[in-house]
């Protein structure tokens, strides 16, 4: 009779939040896998309720300390939606400097410190600094301008306060802007030796059909507005995200799943969705650079997503470039409107990948429903189902080294625990797994 | 130490705005009102916030709430004080637990050589991190206690909370009840 053996991680390492990995095997038999997450729930969407939509993007903000300018870009332009705000060139902008800014920071980051390490044989973004202190202070000071830019533009690094429903609060100086333009020109060089050197780490030979999903945008490189494309169908508008996309619990984790509404079939979202829908709408310098680093577009292998987020890094960089040359201050820079009762959704493109809104709000302004899926939710499946295809492959006498070579595909998804803030009541899963 | 007469101190509070997590930004927030101007004060959302922040910095001073911190008699409201380097520090686990958690922080520093000669992490033990809640009872409690200890670390020698130190003919008394060794 075969051997019937558990592997468990308690505690993901290098990955934002608290999850564990469960698997069951019974001889080489993989019976089970399961991404648990056990971080308290947080009842964000619940908090929402009753709260003046003028809180929500600062409310949202403070789901995560990486993505606050997704969870503000998604929830204004859902609100926006529900009052029937247009904002202005100007405005619209400003709000893509701002999420260049977030993908600058949160690029690098993961990058350098958190999956870098995974292909350069070591255990840690501090032992990589070891063997690769160049490279790694080169990532450091690329997260450090994507902050410096929150900062102008958000009013502080730390859950920018400056985002509005209809705009800013405050348009930036143009001097503030001016003031990053030498530190933004060296990082533009640095992000594109970045995204080579990534390029040449090995990466394993594990390729699925994968049915990726992002936004995608007629005219750039989508980051808060588009249609919601996918690989394997039709793209469709925002407002219709829910009748396509599902959200489904499952007793192992407090965070609800997302698949495809008729029989949740798993989705990928992220940066290598987003470069595989979106490849001829990257930044000139990024285009060519995704010609040099021998992948034959689309790329199917998640383990290389830490190339798309070299390719995602160049871009934001170009045109963050781009947009503080030619920025001039404007009036205004908030666009008002009166409250009314209405409803609003929005997708936006988080440095993990698409987070979609939906708010409801009455007459006095008052949020009366939230919903917010996130990125990781959304990728929760998908991460399970890869890693039932990747256990066979790395299935040792050595479980503590299946464990970590199972941790090294997780986080290719670069997986935000935290931010899996759709979470079901205790009382739910609480003693009811099989 | 820089070749500047006066070395310079960061403080960095590293929180978030649930529940007892909280205390890191409402220490930095209460420093600010009387530490000395020379002195930098910083709010974190996670502990890498902090690597851009050492260029030029001699003494770091950090706070952050912990769960399952060692246990210690160094306060009686379960105020942690650690220098670094510390093998306790290396153990802690910050409520914020974001991946690159503070110990690796301060070890990568320490590796690239940014790290500044002396480093105080202060660990507040935390019971509560529901979202958006206030401070437990006990916390609240012993914010100001707190605030007050670390203080006399941010200073170094401090000038002294200004409505207490008018009162008090600029001498400033921390309040703290119960501290033990300030190295443990």
């Amino acid at each position: 009779m075969a051997e019937a053996r558990t592997i468990k991680v308690e505690a993901l390492t290098r990955v934002e939040g608290e999850g564990g990995l469960f698997i069951r095997l019974d001889g080489d038999r993989i019976e089970d896998v399961k991404l648990s997450i056990y971080e308290p729930p947080r009842f964000f969407e619940a908090f929402l309720r009753g709260r003046r939509l003028e809180e929500v993007a600062d409310i949202t903000a403070r789901i995560c300390g990486i993505c606050p300018v997704a969870y503000q870009m998604s929830a204004v332009h859902a609100l926006e939606m529900a009052q029937g705000v247009t904002i202005s060139p100007e405005i619209r902008r400003l709000r893509r400097l701002l999420y260049c800014g977030e993908w600058i920071e949160s690029h690098a980051l993961h990058m350098h410190l958190l999956h870098a390490p995974d292909f350069a044989g070591v255990d840690s973004g501090i032992e990589l600094a070891e063997h690769f202190p160049d490279e790694v202070n080169r990532g450091l000071r690329l997260k450090k301008h994507g902050n410096e830019l929150l900062e102008v533009l958000g009013g502080r690094a730390i859950h920018p306060i400056n985002v509005a429903v209809g705009g800013f609060y405050r348009a930036p100086k143009k001097d503030d802007l001016l003031a990053l333009l030498p530190d933004f020109e060296w990082g533009l060089e640095a992000a594109i030796e970045t995204a080579r050197w990534v390029a040449t780490l090995t990466f394993p030979d594990f390729t699925r059909a994968y049915d990726m999903v992002a936004l995608q945008h007629p005219d750039e490189y989508a980051m808060n507005e588009g249609a919601i494309a996918s690989t394997s169908g039709k793209a469709v508008a925002v407002t219709d995200y829910e009748t396509h996309y599902e959200e489904f619990h499952v007793e192992h984790s407090t965070a609800l799943h997302s698949g495809r509404a008729n029989g949740h079939a798993s989705y990928h979202v992220g940066p290598l969705a987003r470069v595989n829908l979106n490849l001829d709408r990257l930044t000139p310098r990024a285009r060519q650079l995704a010609d040099e680093v021998g992948i034959d577009w689309p790329c199917w292998n998640p383990f290389q997503a830490i190339i798309a987020r070299g390719l995602e890094l160049v871009h934001a960089y170009e045109e963050a470039i781009e947009i503080i040359r030619d920025y001039q201050p404007f009036a205004p820079s908030r666009i008002d409107y009166e409250h009314h009762t209405g409803a609003g959704c929005a997708a936006t493109e988080a440095p993990r990948g698409l987070i979609y809104h939906r708010y409801e709000v009455d007459d006095a302004g008052l949020v009366t429903f939230a919903k917010i899926v996130p990125p990781t939710s959304q990728n929760q499946q998908q991460i399970e189902e890869d890693l039932r295809d990747w256990l066979p492959r790395v299935l040792h006498g050595d479980d503590s080294q299946t464990a970590r070579d199972c941790e090294r595909l997780v986080r290719c998804y670069d997986p935000c625990i935290s931010c899996s803030t759709h979470f079901l009541k205790l009382t739910i899963d609480r003693g009811e797994s099989s | 130490m820089s070749s500047q007469s006066q070395p310079r101190t960061l403080f960095a509070g590293i929180g978030s705005p649930h529940g007892d997590d909280r205390i890191g930004w409402l220490v930095a927030d209460a420093l600010r009102e009387f530490a000395r101007t020379d002195i930098e004060i910083r709010e974190a959302a996670t502990p890498s916030d902090l690597l851009d922040w050492l260029e030029g910095i001699d003494r770091l001073i950090v706070c952050d709430a912990c769960t399952s911190a060692p246990s210690t008699t160094s306060t009686d409201h379960a105020l942690h004080r650690w220098e670094w380097p510390t093998q306790e520090v290396a153990t802690l686990r910050s409520a914020n637990s974001h991946a690159f958690g503070l110990p690796q922080v301060l070890q990568l520093a320490e590796r690239l050589g940014t790290l500044p000669p002396v480093v105080i992490v202060f660990g507040v033990a935390a019971e509560s991190f529901d979202a958006f809640a206030e401070l437990s009872p006990n916390l609240a409690a012993a914010q100001d206690a707190i605030v007050q200890r670390i203080a006399i670390d941010v200073g170094p020698v401090p000038t002294g909370r200004r409505n207490e130190a008018n009162a008090n003919n600029g001498r400033w008394e921390p309040a703290l009840r119960g501290e033990a060794s300030r190295n443990a």
